[in-house]
């Protein structure tokens, strides 16, 4: 049910890639501990990786059928290799915690030494958790479950490592190989756009050189003489009729390639988009809940946008300039293969000159971005919190702290010009000093005694000079826009790599209409391995009954109700609604007779018509005022100025939080569900509107199963049955004067607790 | 609830002497007027002051006395409670600093420590945190917590790293 558990494989290469640490136990660990032990298989296993000196070690904890072994395989030779210890000695297992180091130590009597000590860092806390579970279940002779240690241990030891990054890793080249799989389908355009971009720049190479053909074939031989104007100014005209032809080529072609990759960006941008939702969908709430909204939204929002810089621009400069370069150079030693290397050679320094300064420039960027996000961390603290300042006159305070981080931050970014004005004159030196050595070189070979070089190959020259720099500083550029396109398609990618952890089976069963009869038989679930939540649920519900949930906070009841709207699967046990199991049937047509009134009911951006007709669109605008009557919302919701076309959500009118509910049972009301789930529907408003929505869903349970969970006890007076969960368990069950007749029964406590309280502060 | 209801301890925890006493076992008790009580400590401070402001406290987490400064103890019970805080305390204390390097998401620190090198990583925008004393904490993504006492000691190639991370 855990997204992570799909990819052991995953798991490992993480451990291995990011902690240093194995990834599995050795097998000659494994083999030894298990012939130490007697021959049973290890069961689950952990590294203690702190020893009593507080240095780092690598301490194998194993727990097999009936021992726990500590293996040391950084032996000190204070201890022997392998220690083994019976599990019926071990009386307890002891952690004390600490910042990075928790202690466990295990003893068999009060009072007597410890039989053993191990510690570990943080870093195995899943992994041990999990070690530390199984041994206590053992000690107190519980069952044990499925073992796979391998799996659990890597699952554990990863995770932290999954939830920042939760990633496929791998490497950059390989992302980018896949971004541009997404051109697949567009080949031909890409084709054309490529084809324009390499024409483009070959043409480009062109008008320099005529210009010293000019020189040399018209120009000089014309001045000295030997070329009539006639014929002169024939080729003149041929060879401006050939440039005015290079410019025309050369910009028709940046139309063609700009054109074509601005919308090929655009596609695959889409495609990604589409992609990404339509996955997104398909992931169980357990994502959801395990990724900040924020960087979900980002994902398909600015990640894919920042894909369209790199199909439009990255990939076509990158390769362009390659070939600029490359082109350039041959041309330069085509025509004189001296001045030609004398300056193709510097080139590959001055690449490698602005690498090392984008090196430098990181770091500043590194420094700058901590400083800037310490200035807008005091943003984020006193604009929410203003009330809080202004009560404790915190203004000046405030105002001081943000005019220093204000001033600090442009300390950095001044750090930052007085680097890239100083580098980038610095580099120009260098390419004018390049100037002034082909000057060098090649004057006294042009007015030589016996000229070795021709003055229209000189200019060539000077011209491709100019060129050579700006593909150079297109690199300078690109990469960091390379960069940040990469990190983007990653994050994308690691959505799209998700796989769904609640999927339907290949021909499932379609309800048609649910008859409501519910049956949890046995059933274990745990969010984390290391936890469970329900700790085997069993009830009968028939259609039509309506059951109330109560219990403390935090027993699992909302966790009951998710795994009734099958958000999760079980762990253990199974679910069975008229007579099928729930991982069997058809998910969507059975959630669609699911009608679910939660406690902080979620109002989407759009008129209030609109929230009520969600997910039933095309019902009439009379049925949608009838459930709001039967709602009890009718009401307010015409004192409203606009009424039901007032837009409510995240930036509309703001309701009230039992307004709120009472949309959302006129929802519910609506949709007609043959499964009612009421999780705290009247939970903060006042008695008067308890009331009213009470009256509301009086209504609404008749004729269908409904699970109802109420904290104030009064709300479920109508249910026909009474479930009481406490830790996980179903303690108690049976109807409300039955349950009052259990003298310490934990309903009963309940209730006089509240009948006190509610004696204490009535008026 | 109103504010009448919170109860208000009758005397100073820490106002009664005390000391503590350590079984062959490991556990450790709280002696006071001759009652023994099983006692765990916490730290109040332990990133800032983890020398000081002890709560010792019993099995159910209530307060038994508020330590200021061990100084205050008599020898055997200053050692205890050293012996007791030592491990819980304890941080990864940073010797050398290899590489800070951004990976996806995430920036990968290589380390030497006291105790050995280790790996570890830290969000793209979790910031080395400056304590009081000049020292620089850092907390990667599974809590493991480290610390670099004194970084204008540390090597030139470290302190080269560190430049970014520090004012
Ligand atoms: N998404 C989750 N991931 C991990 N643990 C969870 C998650 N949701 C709930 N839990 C844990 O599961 C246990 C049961 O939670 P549940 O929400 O079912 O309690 P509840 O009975 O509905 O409590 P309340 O009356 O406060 O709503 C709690 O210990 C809670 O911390
Ligand atoms: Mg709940």
């Amino acid at each position: 049910m855990n997204s992570s558990s799909s990819s052991p494989d995953r798991n490992r290469e993480i451990v291995r890639r990011y902690t240093g640490q194995p990834a599995t136990m050795p097998a000659e660990i494994r083999r030894h501990i298990e012939t130490a032990w007697g021959g049973g298989p290890v069961q689950l296993y952990a590294l203690a990786d702190i020893d009593p000196a507080l240095k780092l070690t690598e301490e194998w904890v194993a727990v097999g059928p009936d021992s726990l072994a500590l293996y040391r395989s950084k032996n000190d030779g204070s201890n022997p290799a392998v220690r083994i210890f019976a599990l019926a000695d071990i009386a307890d297992a002891k952690e004390t915690p600490g910042l990075s180091c928790t202690r466990v130590t295990l003893s068999n009597r009060p009072g007597e030494p410890a039989l053993a000590e191990f510690r570990y860092s943080q870093r195995q806390r899943r992994a041990m958790g999990a070690l530390l579970f199984l041994l206590r279940q053992r000690i107190e002779g519980g069952i044990p479950g499925p073992h796979e240690p391998d799996r659990l241990y890597a699952e554990g030891v990863a995770k932290p490592i999954r939830e920042a990054q939760a990633s496929v890793a791998a490497n950059r080249a390989a992302i980018a190989w896949r971004l541009l799989g997404y051109l697949k389908p567009y080949r031909t355009q890409v084709i054309l756009g490529m084809v324009a971009a390499t024409v483009m720049t070959v043409v480009g190479l062109v008008p320099p050189y005529l210009t010293g053909y000019i020189i040399d074939a018209v120009i000089r031989p014309f001045q000295d003489g030997e070329l009539s104007q006639e014929s002169a100014l024939q080729v003149a005209f041929v060879t401006i009729g050939g440039l005015a032809a290079v410019f025309l080529t050369r910009e028709a072609m940046t139309w063609v390639r700009l054109r074509k990759m601005a919308v090929l960006g655009e596609h695959v941008a889409r495609d990604l988009r589409n992609d990404l939702y339509d996955h997104l969908h398909k992931l169980s709430v357990t994502y959801f809940s395990s990724k900040q909204t924020g960087s979900i939204i980002s994902r398909v929002s600015s990640d894919t946008d920042r894909i369209w810089d790199f199909i439009a621009f990255g990939v076509v400069e990158v390769s362009l300039s390659l070939l600029m370069l490359i082109g350039l150079g041959c041309v330069l030693i085509f025509l004189d293969w001296q001045l030609g290397l004398l300056m193709t050679l510097p080139v590959p320094f001055l690449l490698y000159m602005i690498y090392r300064n984008g090196r430098g420039m990181q770091r500043m960027f590194l420094r700058a971005w901590r400083k800037w996000s310490n200035l807008t961390d005091v943003l984020s603290d006193t604009i929410p919190g203003i009330r809080v300042v202004k009560a404790f006159n915190q203004e000046s305070y405030e105002k001081r702290r943000f005019g220093e981080r204000n001033a600090t931050v442009t300390d950095e970014f001044f750090r930052i010009h007085h680097r890239w004005t100083a580098f980038w004159p610095f580099l120009l030196l260098f390419v004018h000093a390049m100037t002034v050595a082909v000057w060098f070189f090649a004057l006294p070979r042009i007015v030589g005694s016996e000229p070795t070089l021709t003055a229209g190959t000189f200019v060539s020259f000077l011209l491709y000079l100019g060129m050579f720099f700006q593909p150079i500083e297109v690199f300078g550029q690109m990469s960091r826009m390379l960069n940040r396109s990469i990190s983007s398609a990653h994050r994308i990618f690691e959505v799209l790599d998700t796989e769904p952890d609640l999927t339907d089976k290949a021909d499932p069963v379609s309800l048609e209409r649910v008859r409501g009869d519910v049956v949890f038989d046995n059933v274990l679930f745990a969010y984390d391995p290391v936890s469970p939540v329900l700790k085997g649920i069993s009830f009968a519900v028939k259609p039509g009954e309506m059951v109330g949930l109560v219990g403390p906070s935090g027993s699992g009841k909302t966790t009951i109700i998710n795994l009734i709207a099958r958000f999760y699967d079980p762990t253990g046990g199974r679910i069975l609604v008229d007579g099928h199991d729930l991982r069997e049937v058809d998910s969507g047509r059975y959630r669609q007779q699911i009608g679910m009134v939660l406690q902080d009911p979620y109002l989407f951006h759009g008129s209030i018509l609109d929230n009520i007709r969600y997910g039933m669109q095309d019902a009439s605008v009379e049925k949608a005022v009838g459930a709001a009557r039967a709602a009890n919302a009718h009401d307010f919701i015409c004192k409203l100025a606009h009424g039901y076309d007032t837009i409510v959500g995240e930036r509309g009118h703001t309701l009230s939080g039992g307004e709120r509910q009472r949309i959302s049972i006129a929802r519910a009301i609506l949709h007609d569900p043959r499964i009612l789930i009421l999780d705290e529907a009247t939970s903060s408003v006042d008695t008067e509107t308890e009331r009213k929505i009470q009256e509301a869903l009086d209504r609404l349970v008749s004729g269908r199963t409904v699970f109802a969970i109420a904290h104030r006890l009064s709300t479920l007076t109508r249910a026909s049955r009474l479930f009481v969960v406490k830790e996980g368990l179903l303690v108690e069950q049976g109807t409300h004067s039955e349950l009052l007749e259990k003298p310490d029964g934990v309903y009963r406590k309940l209730h006089d607790m509240q009948r006190e309280l509610h004696e204490m502060y009535a008026v | 609830m109103t504010s009448s209801h919170t109860p208000v301890p009758a005397a100073h925890a820490g106002s009664a002497p005390f000391r503590l006493r350590r079984d062959k076992d490991g556990t450790v008790w709280f002696c006071r007027d001759g009652a023994e009580t099983r006692v765990n400590v916490h730290l109040c401070f332990p990133w800032t002051q983890p020398e000081r402001f002890f709560s010792l406290r019993d099995e159910d987490k209530n307060e038994l006395a508020l330590v200021e400064s061990p100084d205050g103890l008599d020898a055997e019970s200053r050692a205890i409670l050293e012996a007791m805080t030592a491990e819980s305390r304890f941080v990864f204390p940073i010797t050398a600093i290899e590489s800070a390097d951004p990976d996806f998401e995430l920036r990968v620190w290589k380390v030497r420590t006291r105790g050995g090198p280790r790996q570890f990583q830290t969000k793209l925008d979790d910031w080395p945190r400056p304590l009081p004393d000049g020292s620089l904490l850092l907390r990667d993504i599974a809590g493991d917590l480290y610390r670099v006492e004194q970084p204008e000691q540390l090597d030139v190639k470290s302190r080269r790293i560190l430049w970014a991370f520090m004012d």
